[in-house]
Formats: structure tokens, C-alpha cells, sequence
């Protein structure tokens, strides 16, 4: 667990031993910290648009003493796991422009509006609560859906943004997004504390429901009939 | 129940947002004397920070982010623009306080009026004018910087001279087609400043009613 002080300390750190001015994206539980809506994380995770940046971020890691860490363990065997080194009490998960399923878009990127200098050099960008809860929207996990309550109590979420995001990510090859993410608003719905204070609307679940039956209508199409 | 530092953190993330000692006390249904002693732990623990408003009211922002050691441009351009900039999405700076040459071009940078009415003031703290030219020279903006110089000259009190090394450095710097500082804006009121810089300025004397108060 690191908490919003230590985070500071070291992204200044960093900052200050990168050479060139680096960009980044906060995702995550890292980007709610910088938006100040949670006050620690398990992790710390970031999305990198240059490989090669990328690369000098983990030197500049290493430089401070961070050590590899085994992907397998926390993501099994799915594709577009992250680099991960970890750091004192902090994990850093760096992503390459796909986290796991998703892809962190152009429109996610233009979307991250709140920016970050740190130290001299490491300029990072906050990703949308929208694409926050996007993300978080494609994992299994207990806190992310804590995670999603968070933001839609302390946020006003355009329901819309999400939907064009879904139909953005099917686009890019994401096949089970809308699936993973009707079920995560389904299961949100059903909380008592969203359900009193801010609904998701009806509409919304539908024109998912929607998308998916699409999905499906044009995954039967591409089916060549079988030969006899 | 929470107890110590974490249930203050409970505290200031559950409180986030502006604060008066009234409203504090209605929210938590505590007295004026408790209300005080909350605030005072949440400020020991870095959570406070501290505006006054007219009749020296004091308003109290609780925020977790308090305890970082940022900064944004526009807190910079707050401190002394007469009337402030509210950004949603400001640019923090964290583990440095940025110099007001660097603000200033940060302003022009934005393109956007409220900064360029706002950071007028700006001019009155600079002292390091070679600073300023390079930034300037670094982003294309000596001439705006010049231009914007002289209207500030015109407004704002106590602004120093610019030194006569920056002027003839802009001077090369002019071209014949003019430019926009925000696209399609002109002024009525300062179209000299803009024949001499070939600079369209953003700005009329009414958008600067606030400072000859």
C-alpha cells in the first residue's frame, strides 16, 4: 500500500533523474489519487505511449533500487500484462497502450485532461473517471467495483461518454467489453448505496444490451455455414 | 469505530470541498468549539488550507491532495489576478514552485482570454526578463509577450520597465502577416499595440474594468 505523500515522493524522485521529459497516464487507483478521490493504492499504474519511454522509466526504477516482479502471479497468463517493479512499499504495473482487454484509446487519451509535472521531467496525464471506471470495469476484482462506486458518488458521470467508449472498444478488437461491462453496472445497480443516490439510468443497460445483441448478430454472420 | 490519524482521513476525504466553521458544524452536528478543533487536527495533518474573503471570513478548502506539496499555474495567477481563474482541469506542478516568467507564458500558451485577462498582473513580478525571453523564444511567443507587456503597461500599476534589450530582441522577431493570440479575437481599444507587434490582441478596455479598482 502507498499513500498519496509517498506516491509524490517518488514520482519527484523519478521526475528528477529522468533526462528527458517524459509523458504518461495515470490509470487506475493512481489516477484517483491524483484526483483526489482515494487516498492510497495497491499500485501504481501507468500507461506508456513509447516503448522507449518506457524503457528509460524502468532504468530510471532501477536506478532507485526497484526490483522485477512476476507478472504471472497477479495477471495468470493474459495478454498485454504489464512490466512490473516494485519499489519500497509500491508496485508499479507499466502498461504499453493495452491493459489486459482494453485498449487505452486515442479518445481516452484526449479525454485525460488533468495534467501533472513531477520533478523535472515526468509529465503525467489523469485519465478520465469515465476511462477510469472503463478500466476498472474489465476486471473481476472487489475493490475495482468499490472503486466504480467511488467515482460515480463523487463524480457526475455522462453515461453516454461510456457507451461511445464500449462502441469504441469493440471497434479496436475488445470482443467482451460490453459483456464485462453490463455485468459490472448490473452488479453496481444492485448496490443500495448507488442505487438511492444515483442510479444508473435504465437507457443506459439497454443500449449495452443492445450493442451485445449486435455483437453476436455479426459474430453469426462471419460463421461460414458448414460444408455437407 | 475509526480511531486516530485514519479516522481524520476518513474525515477530510468524506468532507472534500470549501468550508466555513458554520457549515462544518451543521454538517457534523457538532458546536463552534468542536468545529474548531476539527479543523485544527485536519490542518495538523496537512488536509487545510486556508482563504479569506471579504470581511477577513475565513474559508477552509479540505482536500487529501492538501498534503501534497503542489502547486497549479492558476493558484499562481490567483494569488494576485484581481479577479481569479477557475480551472477543472488545472496543471499541477508537484516538488517545485514555478517562477511567474514561467506562469506567464503558461497563460499565453492557454489561449484562453480569462488567462490572458488574469496573467496581466503577472508582469508587475517579473525580474527576470532574460528568463522570460528565453521560455518566450523556446514557445514563439516573444511578440505576444511584448504585446501583451503593453497593454499590461496600461492597465495594471506598477509595472516595471522591460528592459530596451527584450523590446529590440521582439522587434527582430515581428513579422509582416499578423497573428492571433486566440483565434478570430481582435481588440478595438489597443490597435496600436497590435499594428506594432502585428499581434491580435484578445482584449478591450471593459474586460479590464477590475484593475482601476
Amino acid at each position: 500500500m502507498i499513500n498519496i505523500k509517498q506516491q509524490e515522493e517518488i514520482l519527484i524522485k523519478i521526475g528528477n533523474i529522468l533526462e528527458k521529459k517524459i509523458i504518461v497516464y495515470a490509470i487506475g487507483g493512481t489516477a484517483m489519487m491524483l484526483k483526489s478521490i482515494k487516498d492510497s493504492t495497491l499500485d501504481i499504474d501507468f500507461v506508456f505511449d513509447k516503448k522507449n519511454d518506457r524503457e528509460k522509466f524502468i532504468l530510471v526504477l532501477r536506478k532507485l533500487g526497484a526490483k522485477e516482479s512476476d507478472t504471472a502471479l497477479v495477471y495468470g497468463l493474459k495478454n498485454n500484462t504489464p512490466i512490473m517493479l516494485e519499489l519500497d512499499n509500491a508496485r508499479f504495473d507499466l502498461f504499453m497502450n493495452k491493459v489486459i482487454s482494453s485498449t487505452f484509446s486515442e479518445k481516452m487519451k484526449d479525454r485525460a485532461k488533468q495534467v501533472h509535472e513531477f520533478g523535472k521531467n515526468l509529465i503525467i496525464k489523469v485519465a478520465d473517471s469515465h476511462d477510469i471506471i472503463i478500466m476498472k470495469s474489465a476486471t473481476s476484482r472487489i475493490k475495482d467495483l468499490d472503486d466504480i462506486i467511488t467515482i460515480v458518488k463523487k463524480d457526475k458521470i455522462n453515461w453516454e461518454i461510456i457507451i461511445e467508449e464500449a462502441k469504441e472498444q469493440i471497434n479496436l478488437g475488445n470482443n467482451n467489453f460490453v459483456l464485462s461491462l453490463g455485468e459490472k453496472l448490473e452488479k453496481l445497480n444492485n448496490q443500495k448505496e448507488i442505487a438511492i443516490s444515483t442510479p444508473i439510468p435504465k437507457t443506459v443497460l439497454d443500449q449495452l444490451w443492445k450493442l451485445l445483441k449486435k455483437q453476436v448478430k455479426n459474430k453469426n454472420k462471419d460463421k461460414k455455414p458448414r460444408e455437407k | 469505530m475509526i480511531k486516530g490519524t485514519n479516522k481524520y482521513e476518513k474525515l477530510a476525504e468524506s468532507l472534500e470541498g470549501y468550508e466555513t466553521i458554520e457549515t462544518l458544524s451543521e454538517k457534523l452536528k457538532i458546536n463552534r468549539a468542536k468545529a474548531i478543533y476539527v479543523i485544527y487536527r485536519l490542518r495538523k495533518l496537512g488536509f487545510v488550507k486556508t482563504s479569506y474573503v471579504v470581511g477577513k471570513k475565513r474559508f477552509y478548502y479540505i482536500s487529501l491532495s492538501n498534503k501534497q506539496k503542489r502547486t497549479s499555474y492558476a493558484e499562481i495567477i490567483n494569488k494576485f489576478a484581481p479577479i481569479g481563474i477557475a480551472s477543472s482541469n488545472p496543471y499541477y506542478i508537484h516538488g517545485r514552485i514555478p517562477s511567474y516568467e514561467e506562469t506567464l507564458i503558461y497563460a499565453i500558451k492557454k489561449k484562453d482570454i480569462r488567462y490572458l485577462i488574469a496573467s496581466l498582473v503577472l508582469f508587475r513580478k517579473i525580474t527576470n526578463w532574460s528568463l522570460l525571453y528565453n521560455l518566450a523564444k523556446k514557445e514563439d511567443l516573444i511578440t505576444e509577450v511584448a504585446a501583451l507587456y503593453e497593454v499590461s503597461r496600461r492597465v495594471v500599476k506598477k509595472v516595471k520597465r522591460m528592459p530596451k534589450r527584450f523590446i529590440n530582441q521582439a522587434k527582430k522577431r515581428k513579422t509582416k502577416k499578423f497573428k492571433y493570440m486566440v483565434e478570430h479575437f481582435s481588440s478595438d481599444d489597443f490597435k496600436d499595440i497590435e499594428q506594432r507587434w502585428k499581434i491580435y490582441i484578445p482584449l478591450n478596455i471593459a474586460d479590464l474594468e477590475e484593475y482601476k479598482k
